[in-house]
């Protein structure tokens, strides 16, 4: 009865928690340009195919990696398993009449999906502590991503573990083989007694209070009462390949174990870890389990496409990140996180910013500042929501969040560089040059005289530069011109021109350069160092306008 | 000669458009004193444009002429409050190397003290600090007061103020003759090379100002002049190497002194005998010698791209002169007088450092010989800003943002950033002078081809904006362009290799491959 | 050496400039597995006007008329010069090749039968050349005919000054007219490249015309700086030329020049077509040499290469090029350390006249080869020998005073490209 109003309870939780969630999302949500479309549409646009794959089969997981595939089928199989069968047994009781749980191949199923669960969450453990190479990053770690849904991983391994205890427990058990006798055997005699718990210590395991000296006959007696009695729905435990080494191993603390009801103690903690599980659902990285198949239901947009619209599955849909950095792995533009060491340029960093700013409503300066760095570097490739795992859109949240720091009054960098005078970039950019204001790149090529010094000043590179037709009328530098400030020992004011800021990467320049500069490589590399001057440059207009009030 | 002689009447005529000869004509014309200055080629031109650009601290002294040494520091101080926008306060070191004289490093901060000259020593790490491209094995280092001096400007602001107070300035205007009367000259017969034409000058006091050809002047006069010629070739760096002057601590040689100036830096020099201060030219030698000198205390300077070697020659006047005046060991003034012409004084030798005193020291004598008592004021008084300098200064259309409000203006000269608009004003300034604008003397008031392509394109560009303005006609721009071209390839030709010479090939390539400078007939002045 | 070889090839010649770029076309049309390696963007430096021999001897200050006649004369005085091995038959033939293949690939050229051909520069000079784009002949007859002229220049083309290519011309003409032509949307400098692209819009040429055409009645020909469109630009010239009833021709200037990209444009066209691989961007380096074949390391921004070749052709060009480099001391060839024939200090390298007649000793320092063009080692012997030099990189060619730099560069190439193919073995088909 306390099980039933405890179950119920936390199932209430669970509940309570979910209208949580998704009520904080729909708040989120209100954060972004609303989704407009109509319900029919939104209905009509659902992406099953995607659904299907990414949700049954894991295709993208299967893609990213298969340890990590591996580790996600054993858990989720595994555990669907337990659920199922082991959890909600009053189910399989009407499914499978015959079921019991200490028959085959009952047990020996129970365990596999326990051994299952476990060795996938020692995968991610392991994968988590060790192999995780972006999270392990100096600049990354202060999130803390990799302690991050830990707490998931080790609810789970102690309710598989505490499961196990309990059957090895279980299965030494003195007081429940006498519970057992008690319930299921009509034994008259203390000899048929003894026979029987003769037998069932040689071949079941139990751990007697007395010692037994096993004789050929006795045996044999308790092997016909074994038949008669137990084996019709307790098989012996050695099907259980976990639990029974596992009782096997703590014969010697058998009694102890007994005396103590370590039976009892393990079966409301394995209970309790039910319950904490499903109360704690929609707050841990298991949410993901709900926001995955639902992220994937959407149809990605086109690195094309204008739409800065979040509808309310596309928020919901950053839920189902669990910062693994597989994206951040193959982002276009991780060389500039090394440059800047800004780790908002990672799309695995920049959606948790996003996701907890949206949450909070709250947005600092600084922040901010580095998100709209982290985001101006993006190019909108779209690798990171090809290879996203959890099917989510990035490509719609960058342009989204891109928007949304707009309208917050957060310029993005490129016109915020464009629109700055010379003087102001100057004056900003000596002072984002100071020592304490971030990681310096004085290595790059642009410091290295020997990159640049070769210019020749042909103007080959100004004259194959797609930019520079566009920006004609302007008054600003070409890419010779800049290579020649940088030579004239002007980086500041190399990095301030519209140029490096326009750059689209087309190479066109590097390619023709007759003396062999990487031209781009330069102006990329100004944009990236840039980035703490803008930052600067931000913070001096919030100043202003915070002065003028 | 036919028709009426052309002839120019003054109280002095300034011969040479050095620092020194544009000192006198504004000291004399903040004296009230009318002036004509006259500059057989252009300001300038002689060892004014051909130095470090340094403003001594007067360290570099101590120890040959600790008397020099205090005038510079002096001096220095003077400059510094008239002149702030002609000078960059650098600051300066002297380190020394293995092998150079311990115990001449140790007697250093004592020399110094004696001429009254700040010096601090330095921890050697705190000096490679301070100068990242210093060498690792520098074994000494101590800080000086040492800047650097726009010697362009400082002579085209002298000029311009000069020429407001009424004073007259002909360029191209060489001196041919004087006529002597009863010891005394009576008249100058000028020669302008420029449009062919004769004039006249006279005078009441005549002044030469004319460095290292103060020796062929009095010639003219009559008089002998025993003149010593040391050339001294420098190299320019395509970029600033150091944000101090950097010296050599050790008694003056090759190679030893670098000084920045704007984005780029300035190393030498060297001191070699010739017998006439024309026709000179940095020699490979010259060259090879400052670099290896030069990399014992900055390495980078062994690898670094130059883009000009340029010389002048050190005017010294030859010791042992019976009477010569010499007011001090730094320059020579000379009252010829007493070699029977009453109306000629010369100035020669000296140091960019104290050319304010040099000009100071001739003005008085000057007024003493016309019997003008006004003082000099030229020790308090502030060298007035203008624009005709603006654009000397390496880098300097950067910090004016190259006239970014200006939509419709143009890069002419890529490698200085040169704008159209600047082009523009020098051209407007020459002509308002009297002068004629060409490639050279555009050159001269601005940084057009100064850069590491050495003229192979902004040449063009600008001909052809100057042909364009109407500026000039005909022949001139073909006959300019080739003494821009030779003018340019005088600081050049020693120190091509690696980079240097595949854009001067390229050069080549435009100006002889495809246009054919080299061919056809050529007027050969 | 592991033998691994990412590409595999017959020739491999090294250098995109115009030499190695006919090179490679000469390869490729014997049918010989052909990759190019190198940058292509120094074709940019060329005006796209190919010599033969525009002056000799140098010190004569004047321009030949009939190029061959200095030929004989060079031949005795300069038994080292490129020239020396081959005759005048041969460079016909290879300007007759380069023709064909350009033609092919749309970009016409005019191949002078006989004497030099006078273009008209952007300096105001003329200069003598042999085999130069259609778009440009017109300049030609015009020295012929003295027609009257009307020069144009264009508003934003910085170095390209009607007046002063007027003023150059003055003596030669009864009647010259300078007019400036102002497109569209140009209100500062335009970089030349640029202007070109515009000039394939039919709206740019309609503004164009309508400025020319008040003065199409009262003159007979015009005179344009090289800037008539990138792709096409003999369509776009004739184009031009029909709708202002007047004869039009382009004026080569300075760098970089549309009708050197024209002519890069062609090459890659055509190269691309007929089977070469173009490795551009990329530098090769360590060349190893096994008995039978070259191994070369061709490295670029992000990855390394090998690559194996059974003859190299060397057209790295000279310092521009970066084919040679020159250090403070002494002058070497870049990939494969070859003997230089070069001055023996560094004094002798230049004069102190630029525009000296007799040219630059350092431009005369180069490869010296045998009659095939294979480079030499220091006591005459062929280096390697299936290793050919061709173009600028070669001794004794001092191009930019004679004049003859495209002349050097074709015959030298299909010359080298000709005896690697007959010392396989084949016969040309």
């Amino acid at each position: 009865m306390t099980f039933k109003i405890l179950l119920y309870t936390s199932l209430v939780l669970l509940g309570a928690g979910l209208v949580y969630r998704f009520q904080a999302i729909a708040r989120k949500q209100r954060f972004f340009e609303r989704d407009r479309d109509t319900l029919v549409k939104k209905i009509f646009s659902i992406n099953c195919k995607g659904f299907l794959l990414n949700t049954l089969f894991q295709i993208k997981l299967f893609r990213g990696g298969k340890i990590r595939w591996l580790a996600h089928f054993l858990v989720i199989s595994g555990f669907i398993y337990l659920v199922v069968v082991h959890a909600l047994d009053d189910v399989t009781y009407v499914m499978f009449p015959e079921y019991q749980p200490t028959i085959d191949p009952f047990r020996f199923l129970r365990n596999l999906a326990g051994a299952g669960v476990t060795l996938g969450c020692v995968l991610f453990l392991f994968r988590r502590l060790t192999n995780s190479r972006i999270n392990q990053d100096h600049s990354v770690q202060e999130k803390g991503f990799r302690f991050r849904g830990l707490i998931s991983i080790v609810l789970i391994l102690a309710l598989v573990l505490s499961g196990f205890l309990l059957e090895a427990t279980n299965i030494m058990s003195e007081p429940r083989f006498n519970e057992m006798v008690e319930e299921y055997s009509d034994l008259e005699g203390d000899d048929d007694l003894i026979h029987l718990k003769v037998f069932w210590v040689e071949n079941y395991h139990v751990v007697f209070n007395e010692n037994f000296q096993p004789l050929a006959p006795d045996l044999k007696i308790g092997e016909t009462l074994n038949g008669d009695y137990c084996l019709d729905c307790h098989a012996k435990p050695d099907s259980a390949f976990v639990s029974a080494p596992i009782a096997k191993m703590s014969k010697p603390m058998g009694n102890w174990l007994a005396r103590a009801r370590v039976d009892n103690i393990l079966y409301w903690f394995h209970y309790a870890m039910i319950l904490i599980l499903i109360c704690f659902l929609p707050f841990s990285r298991m949410f993901h389990l709900i926001a995955v198949p639902l992220a994937s239901t959407r149809k990605r947009i086109t690195p094309g496409n204008l739409k800065i619209e979040m509808g309310y599955l596309d928020v919901f849909s950053m839920s189902a990140c669990t910062n693994c950095g597989f994206c951040s792995e193959v982002c276009s533009v991780y060389p500039n996180f090394q440059i800047t060491g800004n780790p908002e340029t990672l799309p695995h960093v920049k959606i948790d910013t996003v996701k907890t700013m949206a949450g909070k409503g709250l947005w600092d300066a600084k922040t901010v500042g580095r998100l709209r760095s982290g985001n101006d570097d993006c190019t909108l490739c779209g690798r990171c929501a090809d290879i996203c795992p959890s099917g989510i859109d990035l490509v719609r949240l960058w342009k989204a969040a891109d928007h949304l720091m707009v309208s917050l009054g957060c310029q993005n960098n490129y016109t915020l560089a464009k629109e700055t005078t010379f003087d102001e970039w100057s004056k900003q950019g000596q002072l984002a040059g100071d020592p304490d204001a971030g990681p310096s790149m004085d290595l790059g090529l642009s410091d290295q005289v020997e990159a640049f010094e070769h210019c020749v000043q042909c103007t080959i590179c100004t004259n194959a530069c797609p930019v520079v037709v566009h920006d004609l009328n302007h008054n600003d530098f070409g890419p010779h011109q800049v290579m020649n400030l940088l030579r004239l020992g002007k980086k500041q004011m190399a990095q301030g021109s519209r140029m490096v800021w326009n750059c689209l990467t087309c190479y066109s320049c590097q390619e023709l350069c007759p003396q062999g500069i990487r031209v781009t490589d330069i102006l990329l590399e100004l944009r990236a160092g840039g980035q703490k001057t803008t930052d600067r440059i931000k913070l001096s207009k919030l100043n202003n306008q915070v002065s003028d009030k | 000669m036919s028709g009426a002689k052309k002839i120019i009447q003054t109280q002095v005529l300034v011969i040479g458009g050095g620092a020194t000869g544009t000192g006198v004509a504004r000291d004399l014309a903040l004296r009230g004193v009318k002036v004509i200055l006259i500059e057989k080629n252009d300001l300038n031109s002689g060892a004014s444009g051909a130095n470090h650009g340094l403003l001594h601290s007067g360290a570099r002294y101590v120890h040959s002429d600790a008397e020099a040494a205090m005038e510079c520091r002096a001096e220095g101080l003077i400059l510094k409050q008239i002149a702030p926008h002609c000078i960059e306060e650098t600051g300066g070191l002297f380190v020394a190397v293995p092998g150079d004289d311990e115990a001449y490093i140790a007697d250093f901060p004592r020399m110094c003290e004696r001429s009254g000259i700040p010096c601090r020593p330095l921890d050697l790490k705190d000096a490679r600090q301070m100068e990242p491209s210093l060498s690792q094995d520098i074994i000494a280092a101590f800080g000086v007061e040492d800047g650097a001096i726009d010697p362009f400007k400082l002579a085209i602001e002298n000029l311009t103020q000069a020429l407001d107070l009424g004073g007259e300035y002909f360029d191209h205007a060489r001196l041919e003759e004087f006529t002597i009367k009863n010891h005394g000259i009576v008249n100058a017969r000028i020669f302008n090379t420029k449009t062919r034409e004769t004039f006249f000058i006279k005078a009441d006091t005549y002044v030469s100002a004319t460095g290292a050809w103060a020796g062929q002047m009095a010639t003219l006069a009559g008089i002998s002049i025993p003149m010593v010629y040391s050339k001294g070739s420098l190299l320019v760096t395509g970029k600033r190497m150091a944000t101090r002057v950097i010296n050599r601590l050790r008694k003056a040689s090759d190679g030893d002194i670098l000084v920045p100036g704007g984005v780029v830096s300035i190393i030498g020099t060297t001191s070699v005998r010739t017998d006439s201060p024309d026709g000179i030219y940095p020699s490979v030698e010259e060259v090879d010698l400052i670099i290896n000198q030069g990399k014992q205390m900055i390495p980078a300077l062994g690898t670094r791209r130059y883009i000009r070697a340029y010389c002048g020659v050190r005017p010294l006047v030859k010791a042992g002169g019976d009477d010569d005046r010499k007011l001090s060991r730094g320059f020579s003034l000379l009252d010829h007088a007493k070699d029977g012409v009453d109306n000629l004084i010369t100035i020669t030798s000296g140091k960019l450092t104290t050319f304010r005193l040099m000009a100071e020291k001739t003005s008085d004598m000057v007024c003493e010989k016309l019997g003008i008592s006004s003082a000099c004021r030229t020790r308090d008084l502030p060298l007035p800003v203008t624009s005709t300098g603006e654009w000397t200064e390496p880098g300097v259309s950067l910090r004016q943002g190259f006239h970014l409000s200006d939509k419709e203006d143009t890069m002419l000269c890529e490698c200085e950033m040169v704008p159209a608009s600047a082009i523009d004003s020098i051209v407007s300034d020459i002509r308002r002078n009297g002068g004629k604008p060409d490639l050279l003397s555009i050159a001269l008031r601005s940084r057009l081809g100064k850069g590491p392509c050495q003229g192979s394109a902004c040449s063009v560009r600008v001909l052809s904006h100057l042909y364009n303005k109407g500026e000039i006609s005909g022949s001139e721009g073909m006959e300019g362009l080739r003494r821009f071209l030779n003018e340019r390839w005088k600081g050049e030709h020693a120190l091509l290799w690696g980079t240097s010479l595949a854009q001067s090939s390229l050069k080549e390539m435009i100006h002889c491959g495809l246009f054919g400078m080299e061919l056809g007939e050529r007027k050969i002045e | 050496m592991t033998g691994h070889r990412d590409i595999n090839c017959d020739l491999l010649v090294i250098g995109a400039g115009f030499s190695g770029m006919v090179a490679a076309a000469r390869a490729a049309s014997l049918g010989l597995k052909t990759v190019l390696a190198g940058n292509s963007g120094s074709l940019l430096f060329v005006s796209g006007l190919l010599d033969y021999l525009g002056v000799y001897p140098m010190d004569s200050g004047v321009t030949l008329d009939d190029p061959s006649q200095g030929l004989v004369r060079l031949k005795k005085d300069l038994p080292g010069h490129p020239y020396a091995v081959t005759g005048h038959g041969k460079i016909i033939q290879g300007f007759e090749f380069v023709k064909e293949i350009l033609g092919k690939a749309g970009f016409s050229y005019y191949l002078s039968s006989q004497k030099n051909l006078s273009i008209l520069t952007s300096m105001g000079t003329v200069k003598p050349s042999f085999m130069v784009p259609k778009t440009m002949i017109k300049g030609n007859i015009l020295f012929k005919e003295r027609k009257k002229l009307l020069l144009i220049d264009i508003k934003g083309l910085q170095g390209f000054s009607a007046r002063q290519v007027a003023a150059g011309l003055e003596n030669r003409f009864s009647e010259i007219k300078t007019l400036s032509v102002e497109i569209p949307n140009i209100r500062k400098a335009v970089p030349p490249i640029v202007l070109a692209g515009f000039f394939e819009d039919f709206e740019v040429q309609k503004a164009f015309v309508n400025q020319v055409l008040p003065f199409s009645d009262k003159f007979d020909i015009a005179g344009m700086p090289a800037v008539c469109g990138v792709n096409n630009s003999l369509g776009i010239q004739q184009k031009l030329e029909e709708m202002t009833g007047m004869d039009l021709f382009e004026i080569p200037g300075i760098p970089p020049s549309i009708p050197g990209l024209r002519l890069k444009n062609a090459f890659e066209k055509t190269l691309t077509a007929s089977g070469v691989r173009l490795l551009s961007n990329i530098h090769i380096k360590a060349p190893v040499f096994n008995g039978k074949k070259f191994t070369l390391t061709g490295e670029t921004d992000t990855r390394e290469l090998a690559i194996g070749a059974k003859g190299v052709i060397l057209a790295t060009g000279r310092f521009p090029g970066g084919g040679l480099h020159a250090r403070r001391e002494r002058i070497v060839e870049t990939v494969f350390r070859l003997n230089i024939a070069q001055p023996v200090n560094r004094s002798l390298w230049h004069g102190l006249d630029f525009l000296s007649r007799q040219g630059h000793l350092i431009n005369r320092a180069g490869i010296e080869t045998d009659q095939w063009f294979r480079p030499l080692d220091e006591r005459d012997r062929p280096v390697f020998q299936h290793l050919y030099a061709v173009g600028s990189i070669l001794a004794h060619n001092d191009w930019i005073r004679l004049k003859s730099g495209s002349g050097v560069s074709l015959v030298s190439a299909c010359a080298a490209v000709d005896s690697f193919y007959q010392s396989l073995g084949k016969v040309k088909p």
